[in-house]
């Protein structure tokens, strides 16, 4: 169908994930995350980076092995380059040729933030604009402090430059949109990525988030709001929760429209059949006290789907290891779900990766459908919802479903 | 159902370095004043750039006093807030008008400010003088020097809860930053959201305060901004030939995005019509813009296809104009490209003359002028444009508002990184 005849017909898109991109502590590509979900197996360890430090780090991650053009890796922060990355995974296990793509009809949409500086780069110059008695001018630091940093220093942090990367590294001149939603941005990005291709303004997408907050400013923030696990270890829906552990990583799923994907012979993991998002009324990560905005992104995720609660076979829990948050999400799941379905919470093996939860958890729940795997069941998994929830409020929930002709 | 959904809108409101609401705003834009000044909001007497459109004269207190869980906000969700207040207050929606719960948000909100003193206070104590970070020094330090309201504030997406807590809104919401181009996507994708059924009313638009240390020289080191600063006034001065940068600027504007029937329902008073949005990307590098404007050009061919409307039906364009060399040259050849022979008939003129760069908060603010253009049936001018460019031979207004009647108009949006947006409106009609 040519693209005007679907603006007349107003045919809407089926979307189907046809590629997986997983960066995580359990290394590159969805398969050794996919393995630690069915087993069991946590991969959190002490940061090399940041040797007090206890996390979900990605093990020897080199940039240099995923992005074409090696003079944009120096504009990359850690989260720039993971997105890129995951990226590149997710199009070859989609065995994409690019080059056989209608560029300007692939796009990307990727969840991120402000992202967080290097402190090295920064440092030299604000010690530049210390006064002899010790005091900071910001006349000095205007005049001799920051115009030492490298010229390019905030296009490494700017949160649309991931996806911005990525446009460039693969050439993708069509839809692009960077969702900034807290703990809820990777998985809000492929709910809006897959709506792009259902209302046929792109035949392919990728979509997901990337982030890394194992550095120095992302832990004092957590630490000012107690957020971190002091035992470390990440419970979830249990007594011993005592907070979370920070991991790192991207996960970024190929979308595309089902013509496309049949056109291309392309394996087909899962359909893609529903996004809900509402907002609780919560304004602080430690005074958690509303929990509606999460019920009703579930029931509004079921409804878009055309399915009832009773089909779900499988539940992906936002399980963030913060108490007030995880009792929440409990009592949402309990005023929805029928019994006999199965909820696993994913963020104890690799840690809480923030933007890019809702990324590599959807790689999860993608590969769920695919090989008929659920951790702790046989039964057959047809259908599976995913929860991602912001500290403050922001709820989104995906459904995903076992693609039949 | 879906298919046949239109969405209309139906309030509007602004927070703008000229007025902090938005009719104040139109009128000045109309009267040709500037909103740029030398930078108030911290020292910057010695930063190459010291000017920047600044919001004036902001009642902070009225939202502190109204909301002790705002207490910790900065300054952009402080717009956001009072752009959405202006722009329901507009809409005359009663609560007893829409359910809550089909009621969402879409939003744009850039960096809305950050804690400057805390930060260099906890890098300063934990670096040494030739620039190496204790990186434990610095989490332990942090605990001292910097509070969480603040460090939490900072992160962009607040600004959309404390929006769906303050007006107890409970439909679909999200937010994007696609830079310099994100509350025109956020229209754009608050349109969508109606059109697919999702929602009866979307609150959409953007807020954004860069006018911080490091906000200034992030874009200063990248020799984007504006050094005029003998001449604040005259620093803006898009499809000139003098132009030397953009100037920035803060504020925010807020839609009500609403259904057609829903709106006519309750007789609402209807500013015009969203027909058509499309967004793309360069693909190209990160710092400059294509220079065959490919995906610059694909989106306004695009949103106008989607529209239904030929360019000869395009009575205005709310350009980007953001009065840099590179940006004012491309976006003419943008307009040629699409719009061929009947591009120098076309009135494009660009209110960031006036207001400077709002990033996040630019585009909603475009479309505004755009829906007031088709209302008052006057064109807002390009001011500062005394010396015509070669390279920009287009009919950009200059210098004072004119009198022309508007049927339908676009707004551009280009945004750092290459993204662009273009977004069709229409005075609205019948049929």
């Amino acid at each position: 169908m040519t693209e005007d005849q679907r603006l007349k017909t107003k045919v809407k898109n089926r979307v189907v994930i046809t590629g997986l991109g997983v960066l995580s502590a359990c290394g590159a590509g969805w398969k050794p995350f996919w393995d630690a979900c069915l087993q069991g197996q946590s991969a959190l360890r002490t940061v090399t980076r940041f040797p007090s430090l206890f996390g979900g780090e990605v093990p020897d991650f080199d940039p240099k092995q995923y992005v074409k053009n090696r003079k944009n890796i120096k504009l990359m922060s850690r989260d720039i380059q993971f997105a890129v990355a995951a990226s590149k995974l997710a199009f070859e296990d989609a065995g994409m040729d690019i080059s056989t793509l209608d560029l300007a009809r692939s796009g990307v949409v990727i969840g991120s933030c402000v992202i967080n500086n290097e402190l090295e780069e920064l440092a030299s110059g604000y010690q530049k604009a210390v006064l002899p008695d010790g005091s900071f001018s910001m006349p000095k630091f205007g005049s001799e402090g920051s115009p030492s940093f490298f010229p390019l220093w905030m296009l490494k942090y700017l949160p649309n430059m991931p996806a911005s990367h990525v446009t460039i590294e693969f050439g993708l001149r069509g839809y692009s949109n960077t969702v900034t939603f807290s703990a809820a941005s990777g998985a809000q990005a492929i709910g809006e990525a897959a709506r792009v291709i259902e209302r046929g303004d792109a035949e392919v997408m990728l979509a997901g988030g990337a982030d890394s907050k194992l550095n120095p400013m992302g832990i004092s923030r957590f630490q000012l709001f107690n957020m971190l696990s002091p035992s470390r270890e990440h419970h979830v829906f249990s007594q011993y929760s005592d907070g979370m552990v920070v991991g790192e990583g991207a996960g970024v799923l190929v979308l595309e429209s089902l013509e496309h994907a049949q056109k291309r012979n392309a394996k087909i993991y899962a359909e893609f059949c529903g996004l809900g998002s509402a907002p609780d009324s919560n304004t602080s990560p430690v005074q958690h006290h509303d929990g509606s905005g999460k019920e009703k992104a579930m029931r509004r995720a079921v409804q878009d789907a055309g399915i009832s609660f009773s089909d779900l076979s499988a539940v992906i829990a936002n399980g963030s290891g913060l108490r007030e948050h995880d009792l929440l999400e409990e009592s949402a799941l309990k005023a929805c779900l029928t019994k006999g379905v199965y909820v696993a919470a994913l963020k104890p093996l690799i840690g809480h990766t923030v933007y890019a939860a809702g990324g590599i958890e959807s790689a999860a729940a993608a590969a769920a459908v695919y090989e008929n795997r659920f951790p702790s069941t046989e039964k057959e998994i047809s259908a599976v919802m995913l929860n991602s929830f912001g500290f403050c409020g922001q709820n989104t929930t995906l459904i995903f479903r076992k693609f039949k002709a | 159902m879906s298919n046949l959904r239109r969405v209309v809108v139906t309030g509007m409101g602004a927070v703008t370095p000229l007025a902090n609401d938005l009719e104040t705003t139109w009128e000045r834009i109309l009267a040709g004043e500037s909103g740029i000044d030398l930078i108030k909001i911290f020292d910057a007497s010695g930063f190459a750039t010291k000017i920047a459109g600044e919001v004036k004269d902001f009642p902070f207190k009225k939202w502190q006093d109204f909301d002790p869980l705002l207490k910790d906000a900065f300054r952009g969700t402080f717009f956001a807030l009072q752009a959405a207040e202006e722009a329901l207050a507009e809409s005359g929606l009663k609560t007893t008008d829409y359910d809550a719960d089909r009621f969402g948000v879409y939003f744009a909100a850039g960096d809305s400010g950050t804690d400057s003193d805390g930060f260099a206070r906890t890098l300063i104590s934990s670096s040494t003088s030739d620039g190496k970070v204790d990186a434990d020094l610095y989490v332990q330090n942090a605990q001292k020097y910097l509070s969480g309201g603040l460090e939490l504030e900072s992160q962009s997406f607040m600004t959309v809860s404390h929006l769906a807590r303050v007006f107890g809104l409970r439909g679909p919401v999200s937010n994007c930053i696609t830079a310099c181009a994100a509350s025109l996507q956020a229209l754009g994708e608050g349109f969508e959201l109606i059109k697919r059924g999702d929602a009866d009313l979307m609150l959409a638009g953007g807020s954004n305060s860069m006018i911080y240390p490091l906000g200034i020289s992030g874009f200063g080191l990248l020799t984007a901004l504006s050094t005029n600063n003998a001449g604040p006034q005259k620093a803006s001065r898009p499809f000139d030939k003098t132009r030397s940068g953009f100037v920035m600027a803060e504020g925010g504007g807020v839609m009500v995005l609403e259904e057609l029937e829903h709106a006519k329902k309750r007789g609402a008073k209807i500013y015009g019509e969203i027909v058509g949005q499309s967004c793309t990307a360069d693909a190209y590098r990160l710092t400059d813009m294509d220079p065959e404007v490919k995906g610059a050009a694909d989106a306004v061919t695009q949103a106008l296809r989607k529209s239904g409307l030929q360019p000869a039906e395009i009575d205005y364009i709310s350009a980007h104009g953001t009065s840099t060399a590179v940006n004012d040259a491309s976006e003419t050849r943008v307009i040629k490209k699409v719009f061929g022979d009947a591009a120098k008939k076309v009135p494009m003129s660009s209110i960031k003359s006036q207001l400077g760069h709002m990033i996040t908060a630019s585009g909603v603010v475009a479309a505004q002028t755009c829906l007031l253009a088709m209302r008052d049936s006057m064109l807002p001018p390009t001011i500062n444009l005394n010396e015509p460019d070669p390279e920009c031979d287009l009919d950009y207004v200059p210098n004072h508002a004119r009198k022309s009647e508007v049927n339908a108009a676009i707004a551009n949006s280009f945004g750092f990184g290459g993204q662009n947006v273009c977004l069709v409106l229409r005075k609205w009609n019948e049929t």
